[in-house]
């Protein structure tokens, strides 16, 4: 078990230092000056094109350009924002946390009702409710998040009018304690639900193929044959088993839900990393570019260890077979 | 061969999302074929009539610059296709070399195109894609190959896999002890042999491309310079109370082709990975 997770976690740090490289690359590669691009303008002072050069070593080796920005890096000086002159980690940790409520709201919402859709189904394979909604699930596994969030806020916001369709809290309202959190999640149902929906199809498949998967294993059959009532089957050993595979999609999907979810932030003008990350290119702001996409795939990448870790904790079989 | 062919037809009639799939593929290709005879109206074409419901000169209405929404959707459907095909086709063989190679040399390779497996399928793929984009500029070359050079993860897998068992196996076995070449063995008779469950992933992965660049393009971020769809609902985003027809059309569009990679994607999965080995043996 604990060289599984020593394994995980190195693996975890090589696709971090990965990231890191291909962030020095491309600001390298990238057509135009690295300084220009630093600087955020295409004449810089003199004393700018110093400092800069100064602060990344661009009079310096590439290797050793690259020492430098890393260490700046672990010192926790991910530079500072071209725009609004912040440090890039103040910036992207104000806007992290948005981010992490939309995308945990969906992908539980996903998670519960995809999983109960895909039970149901299976209990009831080749009805013709199994039918209506395996063609369902294609459908909205093949909408584009973003167009269904235009289109809810077409019915919800603009037709009907009864939600909110941008940011994250009424700011003429200023509400505080329970009145503030409620409003949150007011404003957190078109954008939750448009993510949601995507998602719910991949739930839904996993779980319908995983319960069918064990209802036909021979314990089950044994089971059956000693006479026990159907639902204490399902409850007792088919449910334990099939809802497996469901936690891994569950921490993959949601560890790539951070990301994700920036399209929907944007059509709902969340307050979020994505949207964040929009202003960014929109600005030009490279600094600010570079540390958010670094602030991601550290969260991508913790995550994904997380839910191996825990999937290995549910299933000691995974753990065992590493060792081997 | 005439026989295989026959079966192949057959199998393919068995399959209903297989033969959906198919259908609504043909519709799409020659829509895409014939683009300049069926489109109404250049797409180009700025006319007088801005944001015009749907009506019988414009079908599906006009946009913000009163270009024909239809002709738009029309001449979108290239785009796509293309940007879809090409990104999943490079994807495809970048996983197919890495996977095979792993696969197939296994030892201290393995060890290390295996972790770089590992490592890539950890990376936040999307948002690489948009900054580099952003950063070298969004023709629709940059977009095809960027979306190609960071999808090939789930090919690789799955080449990697099918490698390792096709290894054990006496054709294979035999190649080596007559003393072929261990590169002619992998081309020859390994990929070959374990290419088909790829070649649905690559399917699958045509549908996520066309998700990928029309995310692309609603962000602003794709071509300029050709029509597609995801620009289209961009350019709709801000007419959407008053013209909601035109982020409505291109949306459907989306679906349509998306679905129809799914469904073939699907279909191939469900018949190539018992039945088809089973034909070739036959054939």
């Amino acid at each position: 078990m604990r060289r599984y997770i020593g394994k995980r976690a190195l693996t975890g740090l090589l696709c971090i230092a990965m990231s890191l490289c291909i962030n020095f690359f491309i600001i390298h590669a990238a057509p135009g000056d690295p300084i220009r691009l630093l600087a955020g303008t295409d004449t810089p002072s003199p004393e700018m094109v110093e400092a800069l050069t100064e602060k990344y070593g661009l009079d310096q080796d590439l290797h050793i350009q690259f020492i430098r920005y890393v260490g700046n890096l672990l010192k926790g000086d991910m530079g500072t924002s071209i725009y609004t002159n912040e440090p890039v980690a103040k910036e992207i940790m104000d806007r992290l946390l948005p981010t992490i409520l939309l995308a945990l709201t969906a992908s539980l919402t996903a998670l519960i009702l995809g999983t109960l859709l895909g039970i149901f189904c299976a209990r009831h394979v080749g009805s013709k409710l199994d039918m209506a909604f395996g063609s369902v699930s294609y459908l909205f596994d093949s909408t584009p998040s973003f167009w269904l969030g235009l289109m809810l806020i077409l019915v919800f916001a603009s037709t009907l009018r009864i939600l909110p369709t941008a940011g994250m809290v009424d700011l003429r309202a200023g509400h505080t304690g329970f009145a503030y959190v409620l409003d949150v999640a007011k404003h957190l149902i078109l954008p939750g639900l448009s993510l949601s929906l995507t998602l719910i199809p991949y739930y839904f498949r996993i779980a319908r193929s995983s319960v069918i998967q064990v209802m036909n294993e021979d314990f089950i059959t044994t089971l059956r044959a000693t006479g026990a009532p159907e639902n204490f089957i399902f409850n007792r050993y088919v449910f334990r088993n099939a809802i497996l595979p469901t936690v891994t999609i569950f921490g993959i999907q949601l560890a790539f839900l951070i990301t994700g979810a920036s399209i929907v932030e944007i059509v709902f003008s969340w307050p979020g990393l994505g949207s964040f990350m929009m202003t960014a290119i929109s600005r030009r702001d490279y600094p600010l570019l570079m540390g958010i996409y670094l602030v991601m795939s550290i969260c991508v990448a913790v995550m994904m260890i997380v839910v191996d870790v825990l999937y290995s904790a549910l299933d000691p079989r995974i753990s065992h077979e590493a060792q081997k | 061969m005439k026989q295989t062919l026959k079966r192949a037809w057959t199998v393919t009639l068995g399959n209903p999302q297989l033969k959906i799939g198919l259908v609504l593929l043909c519709i799409l290709l020659l829509v895409a074929l014939f683009a300049p005879v069926i489109a109404p109206y250049d797409p180009y074409f700025m006319s007088d009539e801005l944001v015009e419901a749907p009506s019988a000169l414009h079908p599906l209405g006009t946009d913000g610059l009163g270009r024909d929404i239809l002709s738009m959707l029309i001449f979108g459907t290239r785009t796509s296709l293309v940007v879809g095909v090409t990104a999943a086709f490079i994807a495809g063989i970048i996983g197919t070399l890495i996977g095979g190679v792993a696969g197939y040399f296994g030892g201290k390779v393995d060890a290390v195109l295996g972790e770089l497996i590992n490592v890539f399928m950890m990376m936040p793929t999307f948002f690489l894609v948009l900054i580099v984009v952003a950063l070298f500029g969004s023709g629709l070359f940059n977009v095809m190959v960027v979306m190609g050079l960071t999808s090939w993860v789930s090919n690789a897998k799955l080449m990697r896999a099918q490698a390792m068992s096709l290894r054990q196996r006496t054709f294979v076995r035999s190649a080596e002890a007559i003393g072929e070449g261990r590169l002619l063995i992998l081309f020859r008779h390994v990929v070959p042999n374990g290419i088909f469950p790829i070649i649905a992933n690559t399917t699958m992965g045509i549908a996520s491309a066309i998700l990928t660049e029309s995310s692309l393009a609603f962000l602003g971020l794709g071509d300029p310079n050709v029509i597609s769809w995801g620009q289209v609902i961009q350019s709709g985003k801000s007419y959407l109370t008053n013209g909601w027809w035109i982020c409505l059309f291109g949306g459907l569009a989306i679906i349509y082709t998306v679905v129809t990679f799914y469904l073939i994607g699907d279909g191939l999965n469900r018949v190539l990975s018992p039945k088809l080995r089973n034909l070739g043996k036959e054939g």
